[in-house]
């Protein structure tokens, strides 16, 4: 598949989901070098490919089962193990219920459980908004070992790439309720930046997903988190949460390190919330952190006029 | 390849014909020589924009439930477009010779609302940092009044991959209609001319933002098309020695020829650490664009100097609406006014007060009476909408000079008589006079 019908597969003209699609990394899906079963690593089953047969329904086709999701082709750091908690599927509502889900999971989880649940009639729309190193440059640096990029995206981007093929196999109905596709680490990891890191970090805002009146003309009335473990969602997606939350769309949240079920949640007032509060603290110059977009205040505008 | 010349006959998809839809546009539409073209059809826009933001860098298409992309062009004469370049070049270089003036006397800075250190830093006697070039944006309405300006974006203009690739490609579906010019490729000529050939180019924005970083990563495309080496990076990245811009990136560690500041003098600032953020204004000896100047007519509140200034500016006195500062403007008892910050950058602090909530608007006007230094008042003008496929459309069109020669256009759309971040792009095309 060549870059376009891999976008394609993940923003198909016949959802509705598809224009929230965030192209920047299927734009450099030329970085995703072609992978072969030969090159798969050692221990690389951990990875989603070879559980994805189990858990999909009949009717999806045979799968490339031996494609690993990481591209060890080059000096890159692998991806992380994906815990099995990441795999299992059965707490997710019945697409009748019409939930929508956000999956605010590291790395390439996202994509790999955004997968399962195309198995079961969710449309996954990715929403990765981070940059990836730029064509030919090392993951990690020679001298010191240490990664060179704020946040890793190869994974993500060789799962997007690799997850097109089963994606387009699974017939999904034209009203799938969608499941939204975050990188946890989107942010960075919490760690300071060094000087020469490529600062690749972002943050989603409310304009990235759509508004509570879009959702509800398409049914949709409960949203669930799903994160690993925190109990609070992220300071850029609480507010997206509560803007949904304050319009009547109940917030669920799903911890995949507890069994069960979402349980209800309810999203407290995020710092700064509200434009025209901010718009009044831009004016005595509260308006960005000293980096430029994140930190505590999240959802200033671009630079550009 | 320039953009501009790829274009090529259509395959058709077109639902109308041109004539259709010009009967029916407003007066406006014959006075403002500006017409809507027609919609493409949903298979070939969709085409087209997936074309658009692969391997075109526009990586923001939709900004909640809006898709930023107008499936239809907006038409304009030629003979219009000409008047509309003429007097973007004689604001930016009015703009040019101001921001001189005022760099000399430190004393009209405070007026405009900048942090006190770039104050300090643009009123200082150390030399001026060479500019790698200058590239301004002047939005432009047909109003009541004929053409306006609302403001002009002298630091940080955005919207090259929509004024040049996006308006390229439906160039291509529409024949004998031509973009106004390639504003990306015109900027990165310039810079390309300002590194040399082979030169290294840092382009720098802040992390998080992907509107700004799809800005710099199409800048950088269009560079290493004129065999420049272009790298991303953030501000602190860059190490001044001995007045030479070195990057320390993780892709490349040296000297670079040039700098692109896609981030707002007035942030700068906030850079801490080693980060010698005032080189990027005076005392640097590698070129940046825009030069640190480009704050001072970035400033809303740039026109509150024009009586102090010996600066001669008719062009922006006769374009740009009545500003005073708030304190000197019946705004909260009259309509016909408006408030913004005085670095509104994306619009997203105009304020009209018909559009707003009773709350919003209480909020606002607070903000502008506890600090009326931070804003300003600007006189209104009526905006007259276009009529368009999806119905009546206010439309701004934001004219580029690069290095003084008008450059291009880039169109955005709104229902509202408010253009925002939220405002759909359309490609401007032009038409023959008849």
């Amino acid at each position: 598949m060549n870059k376009e019908e891999i976008y394609a597969t993940w923003a198909p003209e016949t959802s509705c989901w598809s224009r929230w699609v965030k192209p920047v990394l299927f734009s450099y899906l030329d970085l995703a070098a072609p992978v072969t079963p030969a090159h798969q690593p050692p221990g690389a089953s951990a990875s989603l490919p070879a559980s994805i047969p189990a858990t999909m329904p009949e009717r999806v086709p045979a799968l490339p089962i031996t494609i690993p999701f990481t591209d060890t082709t080059q000096e890159q750091r692998p991806g992380p193990p994906v815990p099995e908690t990441v795999l299992e599927t059965s707490w997710a509502p019945a697409i009748e219920s019409r939930c929508a889900l956000v999956l605010d999971l590291p790395c390439a989880e996202g994509v790999i459980l955004g997968l399962e649940l195309a198995a079961q009639d969710y449309r996954p729309v990715p929403l990765y908004n981070a940059v990836p190193l730029p064509s030919g440059e090392l993951e990690l640096d020679s001298m010191t070992g240490r990664p060179v990029a704020a946040v890793h995206v190869l994974p993500i981007l060789h799962a997007l790439k690799k997850g097109a093929t089963i994606l387009g196999l699974i017939d999904l109905p034209l009203d799938a309720p969608p499941a939204f596709l975050l990188d946890a680490h989107r942010r960075g990891d919490g760690r300071k930046m060094l000087p020469d890191e490529f600062d690749n970090r972002s943050v989603c805002f409310t304009t990235d997903f759509p508004s509570a009146n879009f959702l509800s003309a398409q049914r949709i009335g409960c949203v669930v988190l799903v994160q690993r473990s925190w109990g609070q969602p992220q300071l850029d997606l609480a507010h997206v949460l509560r803007r949904w939350q304050q319009a009547g769309i109940a917030i669920q949240l799903k911890r995949l390190d507890a069994p069960g079920p979402p349980v209800p949640c309810e999203i407290g007032r995020p710092s700064w919330f509200g434009a025209m509060f901010q718009r009044a603290l831009s004016m005595v110059g509260l308006h960005r952190g000293e980096a430029g977009g994140f930190g505590a205040w999240v959802t200033a505008s671009s630079a550009g006029g | 390849m320039s953009l501009v010349e790829t274009a090529r006959p259509p395959s058709g998809p077109v639902k109308r014909t041109l004539c259709e839809l010009r009967s029916e546009g407003s007066d406006g539409a014959t006075a403002s020589g500006l017409h809507a073209g027609l919609a493409l059809d949903p298979t070939a826009f969709a085409a087209l924009r997936r074309r658009a933001v692969l391997e075109g860098c526009k990586w923001d298409p939709q900004v909640g439930d809006v898709d930023i992309l107008a499936p239809f062009p907006l038409v304009m004469r030629r003979s219009v477009w000409h008047v509309l370049a003429a007097q973007a070049e004689q604001l930016a270089a009015e703009a040019i010779a101001a921001e001189a003036e005022v760099s000399c006397r430190p004393e009209l800075l405070h007026q405009l609302e900048l942090p006190r250190a770039l104050r300090i830093a643009l009123g200082g006697e150390t030399p001026l940092t060479p500019p790698a070039g200058r590239v301004f944006r002047f939005d432009f309405h047909f109003t009541t009044e004929g053409w306006r300006i609302s403001e002009a974006n002298s630091d940080v203009p955005g919207g090259f991959s929509e004024a040049s690739y996006f308006t390229a490609l439906m160039a291509e579906q529409f024949p004998g209609l031509r973009p106004a010019g390639d504003p990306g490729g015109s900027w990165a000529d310039a810079l390309a001319r300002t590194a040399g050939p082979g030169g290294v180019v840092a382009l720098l924005s802040a992390p998080g933002l992907v509107e700004d970083h799809q800005v710099i990563a199409f800048l950088a495309a269009r560079l290493r098309e004129r065999d420049c080496l272009a790298y991303l990076a953030k501000p602190q990245q860059i190490a001044w020695r001995d007045g030479l811009a070195h990057l320390e990136g993780s892709g490349y560690r040296g000297r670079v020829a040039a700098v692109v500041r896609f981030y707002q003098a007035e942030w700068l600032v906030r850079l801490k650490g080693s980060c010698d953020w005032r080189r990027f204004i005076r005392g640097g000896q590698t070129p940046v664009a825009n030069p640190g100047l480009a704050a001072i007519s970035e400033s809303k509140r740039f026109p509150l100097l024009w009586e102090q200034l010996s600066t001669p500016l008719p062009a922006w006195r006769a374009l740009l609406p009545e500003t005073r500062d708030p304190r000197h403007a019946p705004w909260e008892h009259e309509d016909g006014w408006l408030l913004k910050t005085a670095m509104c950058n994306t619009g997203e602090t105009v304020t009209i007060r018909e559009l707003l909530g009773t709350r919003d608007w209480r909020r606002t006007r607070r903000a502008a009476r506890w600090f009326p230094g931070g804003w300003v008042a600007q006189r209104r003008f009526q905006s007259v909408p276009v009529l368009t496929p999806v119905g009546p459309r206010h439309v701004c069109i934001g004219v580029y000079t690069v290095n003084g020669e008008a450059a291009g256009i880039y169109a955005r759309l709104a229902v509202k008589p408010l253009i925002d971040c939220a405002a759909p792009d359309a490609a401007l095309l032009l038409e023959d006079d008849e």
